[in-house]
């Protein structure tokens, strides 16, 4: 019936993991955080800390039946629980069942010291402990929040009894097998208040913030997290009123490109189709490159029609124009995109057209392919990304992850490029020649069209060629074309 | 697991801390009483932190509401501290267990109850 529990041989139970049930973070995290794990997440001011960690009380208490504890040392309780209250995840019922409880921790440490005596051995952190300790046994809660522990810091003097507060706090949590999230205050530069909690922590959570152009760009990062196999590296996230939202990154080591040169991807410009050999090998990337205004989102919206014409659902990443003003160019054509979307043969992802954030576009167009088996995708345009993007190497990451989930799903790609080069065939300039180059897709890509003006006569003509055919043989001659109602039509090889 | 020297008696320093950690975990119990009102539940664990008085002692003893009760009621001058830490012959055991032990240390008689 009673049993001791000697700290000094304090050897976990083997842990089984604990979903957060914060979706992406499940996915970063490999399934979740050990059971009894002491995790520290720790960020500069603003960066979505404490979001993160009532996010994961709430989300635990809806999915898991798990009952979450949150002892605020920061702000007054009323405060904190009137500040959850915008987000979707907060459930007043789970606060008044005290299935999610919220405590004020200040009232906690102004029950201490208990006694009139003081005592070096036995500190006010000692008795705040065997609170916190009884807390948890009596709610039996598996999740619980201190925010922040920088607050309760500030009360301990030396590294020596942070350390042994932070350690047995872990260990009177983990005991009955709650998971305890110490919220921590930090900057990237310079760690932690003090670093002992990071030594000591079984897993550390980053997250921190910088200035968009429109919106806060978000991180998260796990940077540690002993007993499981996590994903490194940051994720965007934003806080919305659904709470904290995580982009994390495709994994791509050991994806395997499943290209079939023999199984070809018709665009549904017939000519063009010729040029590359038959059409667009499967799981190829074709970057389209063009001035403004030469046909290029014509001929990504031929390729979707092409599909679904032949019972393959399309994918429309739209960075540049609006999905009604598309809708109303294909009828143009006599596409019925309208129609398409409704019937879900053609889906669509579109962004903030001022501040498109990689990381998040990324993880909506591999959502989108995976949950419709979408097997043509067009990205119009990635130039627009480029102007619009937080930082350049952002872009270059994206079209790297995409690729290769594109390839490793034997998925095609219609990629857009605007190029800067008017009239330069006339010019006799290389072809292509700054195109794309400054991202370094011709590298990523396995195709390239190149379409472009030129003055000839005293009029501008429209040219199509295709510059590049990985693994295959293609046409090298230049041809005009035009597009009317058809759409685009591929004419006579230039001889100009 | 620390373990007390039988040759080294209580001292006046350890016996007042046996005292301030037997009213923290008295304290402590109250807290949460304020905190969970009638939603304390017998069955439930509310470990106590070991009472024998050894500066270095950080063991927990893990019992629950109930019989924490029973504990202080039966034995209200007793401290409840693991079997390894009793300071004999200065402590007089009341209530042994294979986990814990109910002591009365003679110089600290102090009546106390928490439940």
């Amino acid at each position: 019936m009673v049993a001791t529990i000697p700290i000094t041989h304090m050897i976990k139970q083997a842990s089984t993991i604990q979903p957060t049930n914060i979706t992406a973070l499940d996915e970063i995290l490999n399934g979740g955080i050990p059971y009894g794990s002491l995790v520290l997440t720790t960020g500069p001011a603003g960066g979505g800390k404490t979001t993160l960690a009532q996010q994961w009380l709430f989300e635990g208490a809806r999915h898991s039946g798990e009952v979450g504890l949150y002892i605020s040392f920061t702000e007054e309780i009323e405060k904190a629980a009137r500040n959850i209250e915008q987000f979707e995840f907060f459930n007043k019922s789970f606060v008044k069942s005290g299935r999610v409880r919220m405590i004020d921790g200040r009232m906690l440490l102004n029950s201490v010291p208990f006694t009139q005596e003081s005592s070096s051995e036995l500190t006010e952190m000692d008795q705040l402990l065997t609170v916190i300790m009884n807390l948890v046994d009596q709610t039996q809660a598996k999740r619980v929040v201190i925010d922040s522990i920088t607050a309760l810091i500030f009360k301990l003097e030396g590294v020596d009894a942070v350390r042994s507060f932070i350690f047995r706090l872990g260990y009177a949590l983990s005991s009955p097998g709650a998971t305890v999230m110490l919220i921590g205050e930090a900057d990237l530069n310079t760690g932690s208040q003090t670093p002992v909690e990071e030594y000591i922590s079984d897993g550390i959570i980053y997250v921190d913030s910088e200035s968009g152009r429109n919106q806060q760009m978000r991180h998260l990062e796990v940077k540690k997290m002993r007993g499981i196999n996590y994903r490194s590296g940051p994720a965007f996230f934003e806080i919305t009123a659904k709470g904290v939202t995580l982009y994390p990154k495709i994994p791509i080591y050991g994806l395997t490109a499943m290209t079939d040169f023999k199984t070809r991807r018709k665009t549904g410009v017939k000519k063009l189709d010729e040029m590359m050999g038959g059409g667009i090998p499967q799981g190829h990337i074709l970057l389209v490159g063009g001035n403004t205004g030469s046909g290029k989102s014509t001929l990504g919206m031929h390729f979707l029609e092409e599909g679904i014409r032949q019972g393959e659902a399309g994918l429309l990443v739209s960075l540049e124009e609006s999905i009604t003003q598309i809708i109303k160019t294909a009828k143009e054509h006599d596409w019925d995109f309208d129609k398409h979307l409704a019937d879900k043969t053609l889906m669509s992802v579109s962004a903030d057209f001022i501040d498109i954030y990689p990381d998040k576009l990324l993880y909506e167009i591999v959502h989108a392919v995976e949950e419709n088996g979408i097997k043509r995708v067009v990205i119009d345009s990635i130039s627009s990304m480029e102007s619009s993007a937080y930082a350049r190497d952002y872009v270059r990451d994206f079209l790297l992850q995409l690729t290769a989930f594109f390839k490793s799903n034997g998925i095609n790609c219609l990629v857009t490029y605007r190029t800067t080069e008017m009239f330069e065939a006339h010019n006799k300039q290389t072809m292509g020649g700054t195109m794309a180059s400054e991202l370094q897709l011709s590298a990523i890509v396995d195709g390239i069209v190149l379409m472009r003006y030129v003055e000839q006569d005293q009029e501008v003509r429209k040219l199509l060629s295709v510059l590049k055919m990985r693994g295959s043989d293609h046409e090298k001659g230049i041809y005009e074309f035009s597009i009317g109602k058809a759409g685009l039509i591929v004419g006579d090889q230039f001889e100009g | 697991m620390t373990k007390r020297s039988q040759q080294i008696p209580l001292s006046n320093q350890e016996g007042k801390l046996a005292v301030i950690r037997r009213q923290s975990n008295i304290r402590s119990y109250a807290v949460i009483k304020g905190i969970m009102g009638s939603g304390v539940i017998d069955s439930l664990p509310l470990r106590v932190r070991c009472e024998c008085g050894l500066p270095i002692c950080e063991e927990i003893i893990e019992v629950n509401l109930s019989e924490r009760r029973q504990i202080r009621r039966n034995y209200p001058r007793g401290f409840i501290a693991v079997p390894s830490h009793v300071d004999y012959p200065h402590d007089v055991t009341l209530f042994k267990s294979d986990k814990l032990c109910v002591v009365e240390k003679l110089q600290f008689s102090e009546v106390v109850t928490d439940l």
